[in-house]
């Protein structure tokens, strides 16, 4: 199940069906169990159910449009065991669960690869704000930076070319983790909307994940955290990443206004 | 939104009111006669039973040690305008190969993936650029497809060819890189086949979850950024949420005045299950 959407974050379900959980973006996992499936943008999750009714039934598959508005935020799809009548509309009932823009809590989603991602070479921190600037467009900040790029001057060309001023510096917005091995990225959410952050080129080792600020300490699993290329920050939340150096990449918002 | 709204939808009939092609051009996802995907490809080197040899999920680290089979797969995406009506209400969109969602990549771990884009998007025209989300690009970045960092968009009547390794394994997908181009239709699905860590009987491909927008993608950017009626920005309201690029709409509720063609109950996606059997979703 692929969350393709441009601002939604999706909360996806089967009727009457347990989702076992399997992979979480290109991760394999140590299989768990849910009823509802939370997606942010960018997000990907294998999903293994057992057809275990009768022949003859059907059933609502949903996917539901969470803290973002939509005139029509629930969309249907029809599961229809073999033999079910083609024109029989289902009338399952919904899994109950609570609407929320945070994926499954970390403590669930263990690596079946397990990797111990150890003490960062280097920590930064970024804080998301957004605002509106001077001419009234309103935009997505890191550090107070918003994105500025330049179609002409792609930013690997210009770094294979030796030219590091970059023009309209700051706003490549361009975090040098130099020569360190490995990095951390505190990312703080100081907006109400839930960011999915994505990261090219790498998993990212999910360390931490919650509301406020991260109290400097804690990882989830540290002996082999969550990996997976999008993690949904929650509103006014914080989400703890680290990576280990190595490829080049970089990494972004994937809302439509913080590309 | 939560029970009440869920329960607030009532569907009266599973016919749908537009064939395929007028609702997804060339796309079979979300019919039940889509293909089921098999476990691996099997038109190549086999060692050990499988394309990636005896790698295993527990026993290789595809960070530093992915397999290497020597294979390539080719694609060919001519990237163009086109007019389908995906939940009914018809838009104007921008398709790969006339597909919504837009054809779904296969290959096997360890597979090279070579993508040849054709820009064809004219009437105005545009430049495009497609990202292989997850991919992990070593010593390929410039293949990753994003316009302004990673190379320069591809010009209306261009061609880029992408190539790059399929180091990971699973479920994924790719979009136009472009502004917000991918909303308006570049995107599909990517299955690179692998070992498994839970058996099952049978892949049902992928199931991808989009809103839609029923206007064309600028107007949703500038609502983004300068705010659209009636709310304060930064926020946009989707017309309505797909399940494989499909949804019935109400043809009722939309604006006064507004002439587009719009025909309500296009048909939603559907899923066969087999009583007894385990099957796979997303990929």
């Amino acid at each position: 199940v692929i969350n393709s959407a441009a601002d939604a974050t999706q909360q996806f379900s089967i009727d009457g069906h347990i989702l076992t959980i399997i992979a979480n973006d290109f991760v394999p996992i140590v299989p768990y169990n849910t009823t509802v499936l939370t997606l942010g943008i960018g997000q990907r999750s294998d999903i293994i159910v057992t057809a275990n009714y009768t022949s003859n039934s059907t059933f609502w598959m949903r996917s539901n449009i969470t803290c973002s508005t939509s005139l029509n935020p629930n969309a249907l799809a029809v599961v229809m065991y073999d033999k079910a009548s083609t024109s029989a509309v289902p009338t399952s009932i919904p899994q109950a669960y609570t609407p929320g823009c945070n994926n499954d809590p970390l403590a669930s989603t263990v690596p079946a690869y397990p990797i111990n991602p150890g003490t960062p070479a280097t920590t930064q921190t970024i804080n998301i704000t957004v605002a509106q600037n001077s001419t009234g467009s309103w935009l997505w900040y890191m550090n107070g930076s918003s994105f500025r790029s330049d179609y002409n001057d792609p930013t690997l060309l210009l770094a294979k070319a030796g030219n590091t001023s970059y023009p309209y510096s700051p706003q490549f917005n361009i975090y040098n983790t130099g020569t360190n091995s490995s990095y951390r990225f505190i990312v703080n959410n100081l907006t109400p909307a839930p960011h999915p952050l994505h990261f090219h080129g790498h998993n990212m080792f999910v360390l931490a994940v919650g509301s406020g600020t991260w109290d400097g300490k804690t990882i989830v699993n540290p002996n082999n955290p969550q990996r997976r290329d999008v993690q949904l920050v929650p509103p006014f939340g914080y989400m703890v990443w680290q990576a280990n150096a190595g490829e080049s990449s970089y990494n972004h918002s994937t809302t439509t206004t913080a590309n | 939104m939560g029970l009440l709204g869920k329960l607030l939808n009532v569907v009266t009939t599973l016919n749908a009111a537009l064939p395929q092609s007028k609702t997804n051009g060339a796309s079979q996802l979300g019919l039940v006669s889509a293909p089921v995907l098999p476990n691996f490809m099997t038109n190549n080197p086999l060692p050990n039973g499988y394309p990636w040899g005896s790698d295993t999920v527990t026993n290789t680290n595809p960070y530093r040690n992915s397999p290497n089979t020597g294979v390539t797969r080719y694609y060919t995406f001519n990237v163009s305008r086109g007019v389908l009506s995906p939940d009914g209400y018809q838009k104007q969109m921008i398709l790969v190969n006339g597909a919504y969602p837009g054809p779904t990549i296969e290959a096997n771990w360890g597979d090279t993936i070579q993508v040849t884009v054709q820009n064809n998007i004219q009437s105005p025209a545009e430049g495009t650029a497609i990202h292989w989300h997850g991919f992990l690009q070593h010593n390929s970045q410039w293949m990753d497809g994003v316009p302004a960092f990673s190379q320069c968009p591809i010009a209306p009547g261009k061609t880029f060819t992408y190539s790059f390794k399929a180091e990971l394994y699973g479920t994924s997908w790719y979009h136009a890189h472009y502004s917000a181009q991918y909303s308006d239709g570049v995107q599909g699905a990517m299955v690179i086949y692998g070992p498994k860590n839970r058996d099952y009987d049978i892949d049902l491909g992928p199931v991808m979850l989009s809103d839609l927008y029923h206007v064309p993608y600028l107007q949703t950017v500038n609502y983004t950024v300068m705010g659209g009626p009636p709310r304060p920005p930064p926020n946009i309201t989707s017309d309505n949420n797909l399940i494989n690029g499909k949804m019935d709409f109400n043809c009722s509720t939309v604006a006064p005045g507004d002439k587009t063609p719009c025909v309500s109950n296009a048909g939603m996606s559907e899923f066969k299950f087999t009583t007894g059997k385990v099957r796979k979703l997303m990929s």
